[in-house]
């Protein structure tokens, strides 16, 4: 019998030793090595896909990288991170001018529980023009710790009905987007007053991300941005105004 | 042809012939795992080149896209403020709201006072006035009951003013109304 023979033993020995070492040392390592580089393959090669997508998108954003700097700038003034009161305040100004009723008083938040007017300066009393005006107003405003999430402003004062139609179509094309809570016109002593308080808002969250991005968003933001008008520009305390005064305190 | 070995040669002689056919036997065997074996290594390295230049052009594009985070968050953040356009701007036309009031008002009573508040789709109108006729001022209530997107009206106060031999009326007329909406420049 074949069993007998001693070469016999001693090859199967050997087969058994080489295989074995074969299936227990070699293989297991190669298979998890080939599970986990398929696995990582799977992932990069998925990211890829979308990376290239989004590489193509930015290339094609890259091309109007003008179009979205002005957009964003517009986006950021219709619903800013802040409530933004003094920018407000030039804006709404600037639209009461372009209204000829600049004998509105303004009524802005610069903060919660603290209100600052701005008085018309053609009826009110030199001292209280100073007090109320634009520049005043300014030093007056705190420090931006706690974000308003949801203010208003008011415009008040003599105005007929043909004129707060002309300033609600005014209004509608302010860049700062707001909602009218209150529109309101009063005769009284043959004088006729109005006033319309709209509610303003602030979002603080910004994403980053492009993933839910529409492919027409450019066009939307032509569309929605494109017909409002900011009415002021922001002040620029780099470039804008002369400073110092021997004696701040003297008369101007 | 008959075979004149002894019984015992021919046995060793089929023996060594099975141990040969075994040997190379084991030997296929041994080759498949071996061959197996360097095929899954060969593989793997082929599949890590491939995974690593992948990452390459992964990390060439994150670079590009590291080097445009401004213009994406831009666009991020135009993208995020159009979605909420809706939420956060008035689509009312309020001068087409305000003509509403001169619309309903007869030529014989006059409005003192106009109102117009809410900040919800429907609006409370609230008109304030006078008139020598109380006929007038049902009227401008049913007048102002009739236009679209307007109920509920109801005349809150009616009250009697006396001068001399003159009466004269006051009012208060109260109506909800769902605003029509009209988008800047469209």
């Amino acid at each position: 019998m074949i069993w007998k023979q001693s070469r016999f033993w001693l090859v199967t020995l050997v087969f058994l030793i080489v295989n074995l070492l074969i299936v227990y040392l070699a293989y297991p390592p190669l298979l998890k090595r080939l599970r986990s580089v398929q696995q990582q393959s799977t992932e990069i090669r998925s990211k890829l896909v979308d990376d290239r997508q989004f590489v193509q998108n930015l290339d094609a954003l890259n091309l109007k990288s003008n179009e979205i700097k002005r957009y964003f700038q517009l986006a950021e003034m219709a619903l800013p991170r802040e409530v933004a009161s003094d920018i407000l305040l030039l804006q709404l100004d600037g639209l009461l001018q372009a209204t000829n009723l600049s004998s509105l008083s303004i009524t802005v938040p610069f903060s919660q529980g603290i209100t600052t007017t701005l008085l018309p300066p053609t009826e009110t009393p030199e001292s209280e023009v100073k007090a109320g005006s634009i520049g005043a107003s300014r030093s007056n405003q705190p420090a931006k710790t706690a974000a308003v999430a949801n203010s208003s402003f008011t415009l008040s004062g003599d105005i007929g009905f043909n004129q707060m139609k002309i300033l609600l179509a005014q209004l509608a094309t302010l860049a700062r987007w707001h909602r009218l809570s209150s529109v309101e016109l009063t005769v009284s002593a043959e004088k006729t007053t109005g006033s319309l308080t709209a509610a303003i808002f602030t979002l603080p969250e910004a994403p980053s991300a492009l993933d839910d991005l529409d492919a027409g968003f450019l066009e939307a933001a032509k569309k929605v941005f494109d017909p409002l008008r900011p009415y002021a520009t922001a002040p620029d305390s780099q470039t804008e105004g002369a400073y110092g005064r021997p004696d701040p305190l003297a008369p101007l | 042809m008959i075979n004149l070995l002894p019984k015992n040669a021919k046995r060793a002689g089929a023996h060594s012939g099975m141990l040969r056919k075994l040997t190379a036997l084991y030997l296929l065997v041994t080759l498949v795992l071996g061959a197996g074996a360097a095929g899954l290594f060969a593989y793997n390295q082929w599949l890590g080149a491939q995974t690593s230049q992948n990452q390459t052009e992964l990390d060439e594009l994150k670079k590009r896209r590291n080097a445009n985070k401004d213009l994406v968050a831009e666009a991020a953040f135009i993208n995020d403020r159009l979605k909420t356009e809706t939420k956060y701007r008035d689509g009312r036309d309020w001068p087409a709201i305000l003509d509403l009031a001169a619309t309903v008002t007869p030529v014989d009573v006059r409005l003192t006072g106009l109102k117009f508040s809410g900040e919800a789709a429907a609006l409370i109108i609230t008109l304030t006035g006078e008139s020598a006729s109380r006929r007038s001022i049902i009227l401008l209530k049913d007048k102002l009951a009739n236009q679209n997107g307007v109920n509920s009206t109801e005349i809150t106060t009616l009250a009697e003013n006396k001068t001399g031999s003159v009466k004269n009326f006051t009012f208060t007329v109260v109506g909800a109304y769902a605003s029509p909406t009209k988008k800047v420049g469209n």
